[in-house]
């Protein structure tokens, strides 16, 4: 290894990774605004022929933001993070420098496919697994080539430990190795189809009916065990320490809590299938697991707010901290939610009701959205050298933000709560009291009031997106990189 | 085997696996919180490799590369 007296660490992969996750996030925001207000207004659904239905673009939003937007972030942050906690440089190894900007290339070829080939109908059906069969195989490639840079990285470290953050990661590359290799499992119809007219990029699950259910559901919610949470995990547990100047408030209960959710998460995807034909005991189990995961949630959740203590002035003067703590906050709250909804009592109102969109965007745009951009604010001086464009921004950009993110799931909490109990009213005689349409009109401006709080979303992600590209513009040039607070022009 | 035994012998199995677990994690936990307390080993001094991750900074614990295959 190399003397590392002039070496400094390489930030290009991780501009790449920058870019990505801002493009992704505008593309799968905005469609998923429009689709907010094509439920709300459903003559919107006719403007583009078959490519402006619901059910063409439903796919493009979750692909976007969970594969192109969040996972672009959390590569961008590997980058960043490995590199610093492992105390090694992507200079110091040209195949590893390599690796990575071939992980980079065929990654945003793969995304930029996933979109044409969805916009043209082309899926498996398979929620959040659409993408077919050659994209899946261009996914194997990349998501090893991320394996080996990061094992890479870690075989050339400096520090003896491996910082807790570095263990999130490497769970997240293994558990969706895992879990993608056994979902896609799949037969390419045009080999198999005895001279039958097939198009190539056809496919058919090799599971089917309740089994295609049981491994669909144990992929779909560790999708969001191993994308939405623990690589998210990590990056809190490097980004607030730091950008506060704080320790962990307890670096022991990082560990515990770490494990804890390692055995609990993989457990937890039967309470998608409650009331369905998946036999007894693995609802219970499902939603017996749910519960058990607040420990660990919590747990880390916990550890963040407490590494504020005595520093809870900073939550005034830093935009930054503001959006980690708030993060954090709806970690906790979306954690606690999860587990109430597997109950199977509250599961009996909530299941295919509003309530349950509602839960996952109190996750995915307050903790995930959130901590994404908390991220790049705090890498942006790092990388390019320069102070963050605008405070002022931030700041607005983060009220509009969390208006948004309330009116999004008190909207579709009571959306949610309402669709299940007309649902389930009947009169003295037993008959339904309500049809499907009923509750339909009852839900409107519940609709329009979650597609107005995306678009306060969509708007300040739009200010962030401007913020990063001054910053790296015209942002005042650096001397020195900043130790803790990052710098922010007001 | 009829199915009343598989059902038996996977629900005992399910029992004790989750016991077996159960020991190893509070036990590990058990033995972080000793290993703290008697001054075996500082866990807590890891936080320092957040905050002081510059490139040229001293490892908080070097890893002797010489060593390794």
């Amino acid at each position: 290894m190399q003397s590392n007296a002039q070496l400094e660490y390489d930030y290009s992969v991780v501009k790449l990774f920058t870019f990505t996750t801002i493009l992704f996030g505008i593309i799968g925001m905005l469609v998923g605004v429009i689709l907010a207000f094509q439920l709300a207004f459903p003559e919107l659904s006719n403007l583009a022929g078959e490519y402006g239905t619901f059910s063409r673009l439903r796919p493009i939003h979750t692909n976007g933001v969970a594969f192109g937007f969040t996972l672009s972030g959390i590569f961008a942050t590997w980058y960043y993070v490995g590199q610093r906690v492992l105390k090694m440089s992507l200079k110091e190894s040209k195949f590893l420098m390599t690796v990575a900007k071939l992980h980079f290339w065929l990654y945003f070829i793969t995304i930029l496919l996933a979109v044409v080939t969805l916009t043209l109908g082309i899926t498996t059906s398979k929620e959040y697994a659409e993408l077919e069969w050659p994209l899946d195989l261009l996914i194997v490639v990349w998501w090893v080539l991320w394996g080996v840079s990061m094992f890479g990285m870690i075989g050339m470290r400096r520090e003896r430990t491996i910082y807790v953050s570095v263990w999130y990661y490497m769970s997240s590359f293994l558990a969706v190795a895992m879990l993608f290799l056994f979902n896609n499992m799949e037969v390419p119809t045009m080999f198999w189809a005895n001279g039958a007219p097939s198009s190539a990029m056809h496919s058919i699950s090799m599971y089917a009916g309740t089994n295609d259910a049981l491994v669909q559901w144990w992929y779909g919610h560790n999708a969001v065990a191993f994308v939405f949470t623990t690589p998210i995990i990590a990056m809190i547990y490097y980004f607030l320490p730091k950008e506060s100047g704080q320790n962990v408030f307890s670096y022991k209960l990082s560990v515990l809590a770490f494990w804890g959710l390692m055995f609990v998460y993989l457990w937890a995807g039967g309470h998608h299938l409650l009331y369905s034909t998946v036999p007894d005991w693995m609802q219970t189990m499902g939603s017996t697991m749910s519960v058990v995961l607040i420990l660990p949630s919590w747990g880390s959740a916990i550890n963040m707010l407490l590494t504020m203590k005595g520093e809870w002035g900073q939550l005034q003067t830093s935009p930054l901290i503001k959006f980690m703590i708030m993060a954090s906050t709806f970690y906790m709250l979306s954690t606690i939610e999860g587990p109430i909804q597997a109950i199977k009592s509250v599961n009996a109102i909530a299941h295919f009701t509003d309530w349950i969109p509602g839960h996952v965007h109190d996750g995915t745009l307050g903790w995930v959205g959130f901590m994404v951009m908390a991220a790049l604010f705090h890498m942006a001086p790092r990388i390019f050298k320069r102070e963050l464009y605008s405070k002022k921004l931030m700041e607005t950009q983060f009220w509009l933000q969390t208006v948004g993110i309330v009116l999004y799931f008190t909207s579709m909490w009571i959306a949610g709560i309402t669709q299940g109990m007309m649902w389930r009213a009947y009169d003295e005689y037993g008959s339904l009291l309500y049809s499907f349409i009923d509750t339909v009109t009852v839900l409107h401006p519940y609709y329009t009031l979650r597609g107005i709080g995306g678009l306060f979303y969509l708007i300040g992600f739009l200010m962030f997106a401007y913020n990063i590209f001054r910053t790296a513009t015209s942002g005042r040039v650096l001397d020195k990189e900043p130790a803790n607070a990052s710098p922010m022009a007001s | 085997m009829d199915q009343e035994t598989l059902m038996t012998i996977a629900g005992y199995g399910k029992f004790f696996l989750l016991l077996f677990i159960f020991i190893m994690f509070y036990g590990y936990a058990f033995s972080i919180y000793r290993r703290q307390r008697s001054g075996e080993r500082d866990y807590e001094k890891y936080s320092e490799l957040v905050l002081n991750d510059s490139l040229d900074a001293v490892p908080l614990e070097k890893r002797d590369n010489s060593k390794e295959k």
